[in-house]
Order: C-alpha cells, then structure tokens, then sequence
C-alpha cells in the first residue's frame, strides 16, 4: 500500500488476527510489570478472558485439590479405624494432635493420614498405629522411605516378619517369644538406635518443613473454599455463562454504563496485580480480594437484574471473607514456624545456608512489592492504552468470548436477532423499491399510455423481464388480465367464444341481409361458401335457419351476413377483455385483419362502452371490435399464435 | 463512530465453507465486492476534472522543492490518476489497536494529491503558514469539509454495506451449517 495512503474502512472485523495482537500485547504486558511476576501475567491473561470469576475458580484450584487429596486421605484413614472398631477418626483430638505433630516433623497431612490408615489396616487396630507413628516416623526419615510404608514395615513385624529396609536397620528377629512380645523387643530396639531422627530431619530441613507447612496452608484455604468451589462449578454450568452474555448485551443496550464498570474492571486488575506479590508473602489477602471481586459480581447481578447473580456474589463474598480468616490463622502459623528457623541457625552450616536463600528470596519479594506502585502505574497506564478495560459493543474480549459462546450454545436468540434485523432491512429495501417502481409507473401514464417502449424502459430499469413488467402493472391498477400474459389470452379468446355464441344467437333473431361476395369478410365468404356448397346444401335441407328452411335449390344470391344488425344491440354488449385498458398487439396479421374490415360493416358505437386497441400505432374503436376479434379467431383456429408484445392502460 | 458493526468469524467461516461450497463463497465474495465497488465508484465521482484551486498544478513540478515530499513537490492535480488511485480492498491489513479488530473491507485513497484533497482542514484551526491556512478555507469552502472522498463515500454507504455484509455472512454461516449437518 502507499505510503499515507487513506484507508476508510467500512467493514471491521475481529478475526484470529485480532486475538493474536491482543495476545501479544498482554504478553507483553506481563513482561513490563517484573514485579508483577508470572502470577500477574497468568491472571492478566486470564482476566483478558473477561471470565474473571472462572479464574478465581482456576486460581484456587490448586489449593482446592490439596483439600481434596486431603480429604480423600483422611476419608481412608476413618474408613480403616472403623473398621478396626475404633472410635478415633479425623475429628478426634488425638488424631489432631498426632497430624500436628508430624506436620513439625515435616510430615503433610495427606502423609500422616495415609500411615495412619495403613497401621490401623495391618495392626487390626487404630491406637496401634497411633503409637507406632513416632517410630514410623524415625524409620522413614532414616530409611528416606515414606510415612506409609514405614508404618508397614512395622506391622509386618508385628506379624513376625522382618523386611529387608528393617534388617538393614540392624532389627533381629527374636527367636522365641510371642509375635507381640518380639514386636516389643523389635520396636524397643528401633526407638533406641533411631530416637530423634525425624526432628532432627526436620530442623535440618526447614524448606522441607516449610513445604509441609504451604501444603498445610493450602489445605486451610482449600478446605474453606472447597464449598465455594463446589458452588462455582455449579454455577457456570447453570448461570454465570448465560448470565454474562446477558451481561455483555445489556452493556452494549445501555452505553452509559461502559466507563463505571470500565473504572471497576480497573480496580479488579489493579488489586488482582497487588495481590499476586501479597500471595507470594502470605496469601492471606487473596480471598478478601475474591471477596471484592464477588462483590463486583454482585454488583454486575444488580445492575442486569438477575437475582442468580445477586445471591451467588453475596454467598462467594461471604464465603471467601471466611476463607481469607483462616488465609490469616495460617500465616500466623507459617510466621511462627519460620521465627522457630531463624532459631536454628546457629546450630547447622546447612540450616544457614538454607535460612539464607529463603531470606534472600524474601528480599527479592519485598524488593518486587516496594516497587509495586510504580509498576502499578505502569500497568495501568499500559492498560489504559491498551483499551482493554472497556466493555463496550467493539471490545474484541468480549466479542470473543460471546462468539465462541455463540458458536458453543448455538444461540439461537442471538442469531434469531440478527435475522431479524435483515427481515427488517430487507422489507425496508423492498419498500423503497416498491416506492420506487410505483412512482416510475405514476411517470410513464401521465399521458395514460403505456407504450412498449415504455415498458421495455421499465423492464430494463427495474432489472426484470417486459412480461414481469406487464404483471406487476397488472397488479398494481388489479387488473387481473394483466397479470399473466397467459392468462390473458386464455380469457381473450373465451370471450371471442362467447361473441360467438352471441353472434350466432343473433343469427337467429335477424333476418339474412344481403351482402355481395366483394364486401363479405373473409369470415362471411367462408360461411356463405360452407352454406351454398352443394354437400352442404344436402345437409342442411330442411334445417331452419335465420327463420327459413333451406332448399335444395341453386344457392340464393342473396348472402347471409352474419354481423348484419349484431352490433351494438342494447343489452348486449360484447365481451371486451382489454376494457379499460389499450393493448398494443405488434403483429402485422392482426393490422392486416383490422385493415381488411370494411367501414360498411361497421355498426353505430352508440351507447357502448368506447373501447381503444392501439395496434402499432393504429387505434382501433370498438365498432370494428367483432371483426378483428374474428380474425383472432381464424388465426386461433388455423393455428397461428397472436403475439401479445404489450398493453398500455 | 458509536456503535460500529464488528463482525466475528468472517475469515473462519469462508475457510470452512471453501471445503464445502465454493459457489456460496464466490457468491459472498461477489456480493461484497459488488458493495463496495458501489462505494467506489461514488468516491471516484466525488473527485472533480478541474482542480478545487486555480493554482493547483495539473502536472508534478518541473523543478521542486527539496524540502517538499522528499523533493517531488507538491503533488500535482491529475483526476485520472486520482480515480484510478481509490480502490476497494478486503485484505485484513494492520490490527486497530483500539480494539483489535482488522478491516473486511475498505476504501483506499492512494496518489497523494487524492490524499490532500481528501484530508486538507480536517485539523481545526488555520494552516502552519498564511498560504496553508488560505488553501484549507479555500478548500473547503469550495467543496465540503474535510473527508472529501474516500471517507464521504464510507460514510454514506457504510450502513448498507454493513447490512450487505451481515446478511451475506449469515447466508454463508447457514450454508455452512447444513452443509456441516449433511456431513455428519
């Protein structure tokens, strides 16, 4: 394209090329804000989705699974101990207390629940497997085996069976004794030689502790948002999906709204941006955050009117405020386990090293949240520019998202919307061309005349052919001879029939006159021929005709003149199928027939409708009607077409 | 510009369309294109035989100002070349930021005389010099405001086209249905 050239488009369009731009600016966008980290730009990402609330859900998904592994751990270890007919299960204050104590130990709660459900399994007894954890305990973190499998190692020696990660403990199997008194001289032995192993793993280990003590945080904040969680997934399959197309048409309906939510929008992705370094400290914010943005959501189910919405952001507000409680109780804990590290420094070169990095690592994260107000201000300005946070009618997120979920829900109203509008437009534009050919035709019989070329101007201007040209006048002045060409001369020649059968009516009531053979139309000739013919004669002896019976003598010089006296009688008038109405008939024959009918003939018009047949040019009155209407006739007859080229009003 | 028409799924649609109907995807074309050489035509018309100034050169400068268009001079007034210079185009082109949409369709402006006459006092307020500013008054005075071709044009039919559009691009996402249910 030339360089400045002016491009005035007319017709935009969101494609696959949009998205992509969109893409890579958001892309960039995470790349400037380094002290938004990845968080920020995985949220920025999403957020651009404008399904911020699905990735709240998504967000907190994580945790939400470890509440579930958790609960599916400790759902094992209550089905074990009841099976053992035990009355400990996980609320118990015993249970409690031993999970709290391996989680120092740097045992997760999964883990502990896990051993506890396989020492109750293989020592028939839950108390069993209670009292054999600490030793379990020194065993795995000696053997660097697991929790569980420790704890089974132990119940298989309570059966008398010595595992090869037991015998490479030094464990003997005693040779005499019950099975439970050998377990004792085994495990007294065990708790001898590796007394204090797992605590000093644990203080030798704090990032190792410190894991455990995320998953326990994680676990407090999935176990809190496990119901939200629930309620989420529910409420897209059932709501919110719906309910932000309803959302998004209700923006594009309502303008004035755009730049209040756009403000809000704002404000989501700003606190969204603070929180994303606040979670690397402590997370505790985060639901109060979700709890915000709910409220937003709440706010949005005010505005649209859906109580849905309204209900649900009020339930997920209150929801997460409780879930950002126990955020809190949980990084009250994390903090006092981490000052309990910053004891053991001095006792371990590895504890030094270790409390260093995560010191430095909490450096960088303080250093990444001092600069946050001027990142801050840098996304947003980028933002800004970026015009994402509109909802308007042309925000390709939007747009995005409610054309996929066009093409996902089938949705019919939408599309039952857009044909309607073109029904709409479709019937304006076919008013405007009805308007349009109206007036043309108004044009061209202001002389009330329609000509042929006239009509073949119109055919032409109107893109149709002469014949639909014909019709549509037909249809427009509701005559119904006009309307199909066909039709016409069906009812045409009907009518000639049925002068006809009025001519010969007359026939009956008006004597023969006399016409010489020189005046006779060819019609006459061939009647009087067909009577006077000496066949005919035979045949037509003692027929009565025009009151006489003929003989078989020699032919009478005196003709029959079959339209003597026909036209015009009172009471009879002839069937004019083109009344009210000129027919230009371009064919010479029906000129020549017309030409061929002699004044003589003609009767007096007086006291009958005047009728005007243009042909080519040459206006035929109704006096000399029957005559051309018998040479359709012949022509019908001897079967030659008559060539209808046009009409005229 | 409230309220603009953005259209989804164009491209996505006449891909997969193409694998089915042809026919129905030259008939999209067709329409469209007919639209906008509509258009076309009409900027074409808005372009006058006879220079807007009595000064404006019919042809380029014999011995230009360097310091003019990168020493071609002022363009010179040449209708012909100026017509031939406003085309219609569908190519997607550059990505608005604005709202990341690209165009379906469009009308270009391209000689830079037709750029001139198209875009002279479309910024308020008098020219950089005396004789610039004198150029926009007399300009505009003596033919509308500023947006003389290309964009009256778009102005006038972007409606219709819009309609056309839409309704071409439903036809063609319904041929696409059934042709997509027939081959289930």
């Amino acid at each position: 394209m030339a360089k400045g050239a002016v491009v005035a488009r007319i017709v935009s369009e969101y494609s696959d090329k949009g998205t992509r731009a969109a893409t890579k600016d958001f892309q960039k966008l995470g790349k400037d804000s380094h002290g938004l980290g990845k968080q920020f730009e995985d949220l920025g990402k999403k957020l651009a989705k404008a399904f911020a609330v699905v990735e709240i859900a998504k967000f907190a998904y994580s945790t939400i699974k470890t509440a579930e592994a958790v609960n599916g751990a400790f759902s094992k270890m209550n089905i074990a101990f009841a099976n053992t007919g035990s009355i400990l299960n996980s609320n118990s204050p015993a249970v409690q207390s031993a999970v709290d104590k391996m989680t120092s130990l740097a045992f997760t709660s999964a883990d502990t629940a896990d051993a506890l459900a396989r020492g109750a399994t293989i020592f028939h007894s839950a108390g069993a497997a209670m009292n054999n954890m600490g030793l379990a305990a020194d065993i795995a973190r000696t053997s660097g085996m697991s929790l569980g499998d420790a704890m089974v190692l132990l119940g298989k020696a309570a059966e008398g069976k010595v595992a090869k990660p037991l015998a490479a403990l030094g464990v003997v199997m005693p040779k005499v004794g019950t099975n439970a008194q050998k377990f004792k001289i085994i495990t007294d032995q065990l708790t001898a030689s590796l007394k204090g192993q797992a605590e000093a793993y644990a203080q030798t280990h704090p990032i190792e502790a410190m894991k455990a003590k995320f998953e326990e945080l994680t676990n407090s904040l999935g176990q809190l948002l496990l119901p939200v969680f629930n309620a989420v997934v529910k409420f897209l399959d059932t709501m919110l999906i719906p309910i932000m197309v309803k959302f998004i048409n209700f923006i594009r309906q309502n303008p004035k709204y755009i730049q209040p939510l756009a403000n809000v929008w704002a404000l989501i992705v700003n606190i969204l941006a603070k929180v994303g370094v606040v979670v690397l400290r402590t997370g505790a914010h985060f639901a109060q955050v979700l709890s915000v943005i709910a409220q937003v959501v709440r706010g949005i189910g005010y505005i649209t009117g859906s109580k849905e919405l309204k209900d649900w952001g009020k339930s997920a507000a209150d929801g997460l405020g409780n879930a950002a409680k126990g955020m809190t109780a949980a990084a009250d804990k994390l903090d006092k386990f981490h000052m309990n590290a910053v004891k053991l420094k001095v006792t371990s070169p590895i504890v030094v090293k270790s409390l260093k990095d995560i010191a430095k690592q909490t450096d960088l994260t303080a250093t990444a949240t001092g600069k946050l107000t001027a990142e801050q201000i840098k996304v947003l300005a980028a933002l800004k520019d970026l015009k994402v946070t509109p909802t308007t009618s042309t925000d390709p997120i939007e747009l995005e998202a409610a054309r996929l979920n066009l093409l996902k829900q089938q949705n019919i109203e939408a599309q039952s919307g857009l044909d309607k509008l073109i029904a709409n437009y479709e019937a304006m534009m076919k008013n405007n061309v009805e308007a349009q050919r109206y007036s043309d035709i108004l044009g061209v019989i202001s002389d009330n005349k329609i000509s042929v070329e006239e009509v073949q101007i119109l055919a032409a201007k109107w893109g149709i052919s002469k014949e639909a040209v014909v019709q549509y006048i037909g249809k427009i002045f509701d005559i119904p001879q006009l309307m199909d060409p066909t039709e016409a001369a069906r009812l045409g020649f009907k009518g000639m029939l049925d002068l006809l059968d009025q001519v010969i009516a007359k026939m009956k009531l008006v004597g023969a006159g006399s016409t010489s053979a020189a005046t006779q139309t060819p019609f006459q000739q061939a009647v009087t021929a067909a009577t006077n013919s000496n066949a005919n004669k035979a045949k037509l002896a003692g027929v009565d005709i025009l009151g006489g019976t003929f003989s078989g003598g020699s032919a009478s010089s005196s003709g029959y003149n079959p339209l003597s006296g026909m036209l015009p009688t009172p009471g009879l008038t002839p069937y004019n199928p083109l009344s009210g109405m000129v027919a230009s008939y371009g064919t010479s024959q029906f000129a020549a027939n017309n030409a061929s009918t002699t004044s003589s003939n003609a009767p007096s018009t007086a006291g009958t409708t005047t009728v005007n047949l243009n042909v080519d040019g040459h206006t035929i009155a109704t006096a000399v009607l029957p005559s051309v209407t018998q040479g359709i006739l012949q022509n019908q007859i001897s079967g030659k077409s008559i060539v209808y080229s046009g009409f005229a009003v | 510009m409230a309220n603009r028409v953005v259209f989804v799924g164009v491209e996505q649609t006449l891909k997969d369309l193409k694998k089915f109907d042809k026919d129905a995807v030259s008939k999209f074309t067709k329409t469209i294109n007919k639209a906008l050489a509509l258009a076309k035509t009409e900027a074409k018309s808005y372009i006058p035989d006879e220079p807007p100034l009595s000064g404006w050169s019919r042809t380029p400068s014999a011995n230009p100002r360097k310091s003019v268009r990168n020493g071609r001079g002022f363009p010179a007034w040449e209708p012909g070349l100026m017509r031939a210079g406003v085309v219609a185009s569908r190519a997607q082109g550059k990505v608005r930021k604005k709202d990341y949409t690209t165009s379906a369709g469009a009308l270009i402006n391209k000689t830079p005389a037709g750029v001139v006459f198209e875009l002279a006092g479309r910024k308020p307020g008098g020219g950089s010099t005396a004789s610039g500013t004198n150029f926009k008054k007399v300009l505009s005075d003596r033919n509308s405001s500023a947006s003389r071709v290309v964009w009256r044009a778009v102005d006038r039919n972007r409606d219709k086209i819009e309609k056309d559009f839409a309704r071409a691009l439903l036809e063609a996402q319904n041929t696409l249905q059934i042709a997509l249910e027939s081959n289930k």
